[in-house]
């Protein structure tokens, strides 16, 4: 799977938890969401291999 | 460091948390002037770039109502950014100046993602020359009579405030609790340097009374509860708020109330626009029911702020108008050129809106 947060680049050639991928990244659970192909993963769910991934902030300023 | 560049880093202390913007940055952008241009589009190009620090103008730059807005401001002789029609973003630098074109044929709601552009070339000289991105809907004038409740007036809610009014809203109701600080002034457009202390109700009582005098404009001094919702019974709610606590409340008390609103909320050069109604995911089956709100202050710029206070202009515009709605997330990242639509489903276990 292809993945992209930011300026940030990774590919997995696995499928693989929410947990694990956010883990895998590097970043903060609390502080981003993740897509996969245009849907919001929730926790718990796995990523299929060949997804396109987006990693978002979280972001609440106003 | 002298006392300009002193005061220039307070003004513009909230951006300058954004990853890649320094005080060396900073500095460096203020020596930019504009002069003359015109135009809605480059108007509003130009305010957004000099609200996020390119703060020279000259004798001719159009929008003098600027000054008391904005007192980094300094006048100066020559103009050091021209902005030209042209098919694509183009910035050409000719000696001290720089030549910046684009389509001027694109919609105003464009503006921000142009000053995005022109302000991540500052950073490093990169930036995406196309105009491919669809938005959600367009900024038209208000062809039906409705009551919209505008939460927060900051960021997000001064632009919001000011666009609706703008476009012939006549019935607004804005909960705003909070007091103006020096480090909003750059983005929340509805205050100057002279209301630094106050509170933000006061001054808008006093400048929207002032400037749209036909429009019914009720303010409450007061953070947001479900019984705002009572006795004010607005078509539509407005979340412009900056902490998840209060957007959680507005979606519980909105879908109880059957009341449908449209969220935005903001970070660095990104952020999304949501529209929810009762048939729809709420906001809590898209961000979480843990989400627990910290007091560091986050980075923004002014231009992303506009941008997410003008999608929701643009959004609770079709809504007044035609009672038509966006059912999916719209995301957006002004830095890396991002723009994406994202389907939310209901989660089972949600006690909101399941």
């Amino acid at each position: 799977m292809e993945v992209v947060y930011g300026q940030k680049r990774w590919s997995f050639d696995r499928a693989m938890p929410l947990e694990k991928l956010v883990e895998e990244t590097g970043l903060r659970r609390e502080a981003v969401l993740v897509m996969a192909d245009g849907r919001l993963i929730r926790e718990g769910e796995t990523i299929p291999v060949g997804s396109k991934v987006l990693i978002i902030s979280a972001a609440n300023g106003g | 460091m002298d006392m300009e560049s002193e005061f220039l880093l307070n003004w513009y202390e909230r951006q300058l948390l954004v990853k890649g913007i320094d005080d060396r940055l900073q500095l460096k952008l203020s020596e930019e002037t504009f002069g003359r241009i015109s135009g809605e589009l480059e108007e509003l190009v130009a305010e957004l770039l000099i609200r996020s620090g390119l703060s020279g103008i000259t004798k001719e730059f159009p929008r003098q109502e600027i000054l008391p807005f904005y007192s980094p401001l300094i006048y100066r002789q020559e103009e050091t950014v021209i902005f030209e029609d042209g098919p694509l973003l183009e910035i050409v630098v000719d000696k001290e100046k720089k030549r910046i074109s684009f389509p001027h044929s694109l919609p105003v709601t464009y503006a921000p993602i142009i000053a995005g552009r022109i302000f991540s070339w500052f950073m490093d000289g990169k930036y995406e020359k196309a105009f491919n991105m669809k938005l959600p809907a367009g900024l038209d004038r208000i062809g039906r009579p409705g009551k919209v409740m505008v939460v927060g007036a900051g960021g997000l809610g001064a632009p919001l405030i000011k666009l609706l009014l703008d476009r012939g809203l006549k019935d607004i109701t804005i909960v705003e609790p909070g007091e103006i600080k020096l480090n909003n002034l750059h983005r929340q457009i509805l205050y100057d340097y002279g209301d630094v202390g106050y509170p933000k109700a006061t001054i808008l009582e006093r400048k929207l009374s002032r400037m749209y005098p036909s429009a019914r404009v009720k303010i409450y001094k007061e953070h947001f509860a479900e019984g705002l919702l009572r006795s004010e019974k607005p078509d539509l709610v407005v979340s412009c708020v900056d902490n998840y606590g209060t957007r959680y409340e507005i979606n519980d008390s909105s879908y109880r109330s059957g009341i449908p609103y449209v969220d935005s909320a903001v970070e660095g050069f990104s952020g999304y626009v949501i529209f929810r109604r009762r048939d729809l995911a709420c906001y809590r089956c898209f961000m979480g029911d843990d989400r627990k709100d910290t007091t560091a202050p986050k980075g923004i710029l002014p231009f992303t702020s506009y941008f997410g206070a003008m999608l929701q202009a643009a959004v609770t515009i079709d809504f007044l108008n035609r009672r038509r709605s966006i059912e999916k997330v719209f995301w957006f990242d002004l830095r890396n050129d991002m723009y994406e639509e994202i389907d939310v489903g209901k989660r089972e276990s949600c006690e909101v809106c399941n």
